[in-house]
């Protein structure tokens, strides 16, 4: 009986993913359309996406090599591996809350698949988050660190890391068409996930038995497999690799299955 | 059963809507009834649509038409797939597209051109239909020259040609159409109907839905009465539309009676507050009533039958040479007529106490719909208002089964006559 349903719920998952793939050339336009909106009118285009994480990047090694950074080797590479991945999450998940919401008029009007919104906004995100990786490979270079054989994981990382992203944004882009204050909300919450998250303090400032309390914060099992192969040149271990895939995939149906449930009244909520 | 004949089958399909008491879409409402422990139910719910059956063949064109709020648009959105339903099913056989204004859709700061791609992608077109549809859309829009500028730079109603372009140039099986004729100048509603022609003709299934009776009636072979959410009537347009008559007047005859004991009085708007009145009062208009020649109170007129109408006075103090007049408008607004008694060559010499004038039509001119009537008692010379009721009644005119012309405003009492020009050319 439970098997039988188990099997439409995959089913109408293959589904709903054909639906969307029919839509990809909307998906492409959408993204597009973000970055050429973004950098329309700007002489310095692309270099502007740089700049900011790099402007980040600069402020907080002044800030916390000196506090920080006497604990940990090579402070500019640990706080790089960190914080790009950060930046991603946190801007696609700012940015895709209110993908349904603001474009409530197109949802009322037209049939397409809603997941098309959050998804283009992940895919921008994602876009930025490859260029400033490549500010990443000069600065390696820079702080002698050779990028080695592990360096092939950083695509199974990013790839999971993408559907952890894409759940966590399709539940808040689905709740904030009911509750308008989640964008708010969100805001606090990513500023308080940020601080509990060793993205600019290192593991080791906690008392080795606690330091496995930091696991359950999912976003550290991350954080730990960035650092492992950008910081370390190093193959994370089987636990981390295993963790990331988890929490990817399931956070992926999670979001996937909350969206498609919450979507049906989209249209005659906002 | 055959599915092949039919585009779209519907079946007990209905679907609830919240009926918001106040906006409660925000989380301290959630959090307030989750620390009272308990879920209390914050909004009530109401069928917008109940039990629809409904089967709609294919490359027939169909109109959706009925009162505001019956349910109308929310059918076209169940069938489009932009509403889930709450019960029932819709199958539909064939690509669906809906023709709306997309301007909405539009950014700013993208040109015309971007702007095209990403709404017709919006509407399901892969890259190589957009491509190939790319010219007819600017052609159609007639935009040519400013398509490369933003679209922030358009006027309101280049915005919304452009929108309406995209749209209307697409391809489906199964066009929905929920009144956006109503967009654009007079010259791009012209091509837009010509454009759904040119679907008829292709053999396309339409659904059209729109309050202009007059072009449901041109353009559809079928039509459906919608009311509080019920399918009602389904059938010939003729059929169907003077049923949607019959249905309005009863809605007003109702609220007639609720209001005014005086039943048959066409008095629907509170008598004491209605802002299209004035006058000096001397003397006073007390009612209106439409009558047939037996003095029957009437339900509605008839196109090509007679009708008369009683306007009740009552003079508080003698008054020498009153006019009266009337007027009769259309619903979209156009006077119709606006006959006086001095014009008419209907002196009265003088008025005391309640008394009443008739007008009376030997034939009523006007086709079938709703009308608007006002009445009025002036002064000889209709400088001074005595009492003058703006638009004040309405009355319904329904078909006749003598009269079948359907076209226009008014049917013209008029003849046909053929001959022989012998030669002589007929001077243009
Ligand atoms: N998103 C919504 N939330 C709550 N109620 C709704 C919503 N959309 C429509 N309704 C209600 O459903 C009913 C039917 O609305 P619908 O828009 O289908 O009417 P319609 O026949 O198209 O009317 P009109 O001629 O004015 O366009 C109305 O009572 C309306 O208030
Ligand atoms: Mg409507």
């Amino acid at each position: 009986m439970s098997d039988v349903r188990c099997q439409n719920v995959g089913l109408r998952m293959i589904k709903r993913i054909k639906g969307i793939w029919e839509f990809k050339y909307l998906i492409y336009n959408l993204v597009l359309r973000d970055l050429k909106v973004k950098y329309k009118g700007t002489t310095l285009g692309f270099l502007w996406s740089l700049l900011n994480p790099l402007l980040m990047l600069a402020v907080y090694t002044v800030v916390f090599k000196y506090l920080i950074g006497p604990r940990v080797e090579n402070f500019t590479i640990f706080l790089f591996s960190a914080l790009l991945p950060w930046t991603f999450l946190s801007s696609a998940v700012a940015m895709g809350a209110g993908s349904i919401t603001d474009n409530g008029n197109l949802v009322k009007k037209v049939y397409f698949p809603r997941e098309v919104l959050p998804l283009s906004v992940v895919l921008v995100n994602l876009f930025h988050f490859f260029l400033t990786f490549l500010v990443l490979i000069p600065a390696l270079l820079f702080f002698h660190i050779q990028p080695g054989f592990a360096f092939l994981f950083l695509v199974v990382i990013i790839f999971f890391q993408t559907l952890f992203v894409l759940g966590i944004t399709l539940i808040f882009a689905a709740l904030n068409v009911y509750y308008r204050d989640i964008k708010h909300l969100l805001e606090v919450l990513l500023q308080l996930w940020f601080w509990v998250t060793p993205i600019i303090w290192p593991i080791a400032i906690f008392p080795e038995k606690y330091q496995d309390l930091l696991y359950l914060n999912p976003f550290t099992v991350f954080v730990t497999a960035y650092r492992d192969v950008i910081l370390k040149n190093r193959i994370p271990g089987l636990l981390t690799i295993a963790g990331v895939m988890m929490l990817g995939i399931l956070l992926f149906l999670l979001g996937g299955l909350i969206f498609h449930k919450k979507q049906r009244r989209f249209a005659e909520e906002i | 059963m055959n599915t092949t004949l039919n585009a779209i089958e519907i079946k007990n399909l209905s679907k609830k809507f919240k009926a918001y008491h106040h906006r409660e879409s925000n989380l301290k409402y959630v959090f307030l009834n989750l620390l009272k422990g308990k879920r209390k139910k914050l909004s009530s719910e109401f069928w917008a649509l109940k039990n629809i059956d409904l089967d709609i063949e294919k490359g027939q064109t169909v109109g959706f038409i009925g009162c505001n709020g019956s349910g109308k648009s929310t059918l076209l959105k169940l069938i489009s797939r932009i509403l889930y339903p709450d019960g029932g099913d819709i199958d539909a056989h064939g690509k669906i597209s809906t023709l709306i204004e997309l301007g909405s859709g539009f950014h700013p700061d993208l040109t015309g051109r971007e702007n095209v791609y990403i709404n017709a992608s919006i509407l399901g077109f892969s890259r190589a239909e957009v491509t190939k549809k790319f010219q007819a859309i600017v052609d159609f829009s007639g935009l040519e020259d400013f398509i490369d500028n933003p679209v922030k730079t358009y006027s309101s109603g280049m915005y919304v040609r452009l929108g309406f372009s995209v749209a209307i140039n697409i391809d489906p099986d199964i066009l929905l159409v929920d009144e956006v004729l109503a967009v654009g100048d007079e010259n791009f509603q012209k091509k837009c109907i010509k454009k759904i022609m040119d679907f008829k003709k292709e053999g396309k299934t339409i659904i059209f839905v729109s309050h202009d009776l007059k072009t449901v009636e041109e353009l559809c072979d079928q039509v459906v009465l919608l009311h509080n959410g019920k399918l009602v009537k389904q059938g010939k347009p003729v059929e169907v539309i003077s049923e949607y008559h019959r249905l309005l007047i009863g809605a007003s005859q109702l609220q007639v009676r609720k209001e005014d004991p005086r039943q048959g009085e066409s008095a629907p708007k509170d008598r004491t507050t209605w802002k299209n009145r004035w006058g000096s009062k001397e003397v006073e208009i007390t009612g209106v009533q439409f009558l047939d020649l037996q003095d029957n109170v009437m339900e509605f007129a008839k196109t090509g039958q007679p009708l008369r109408v009683r306007i009740a006075y009552d003079a508080h103090k003698e008054i020498e040479n009153p006019v009266f007049g009337v007027a009769i408008y259309s619903d979209t607004g156009v006077h119709v007529t606006g006959p006086n008694t001095r014009k008419h060559n209907f002196p009265i010499a003088s008025l005391k106490g309640q008394g009443y004038v008739e007008y009376e039509m030997e034939s009523v001119p006007l086709l079938p719909g709703s009308y608007l009537f006002s009445a009025a008692i002036y002064d000889y010379q209709g400088l001074q208002a005595y009492d003058h009721w703006e638009q004040y009644w309405r009355f319904h005119v329904i078909e006749s089964p003598e009269m079948s012309e359907r076209l226009g405003l008014i049917a013209i009492p008029a003849k046909w006559r053929m001959g022989k020009s012998e030669g002589k050319k007929l001077r243009r």
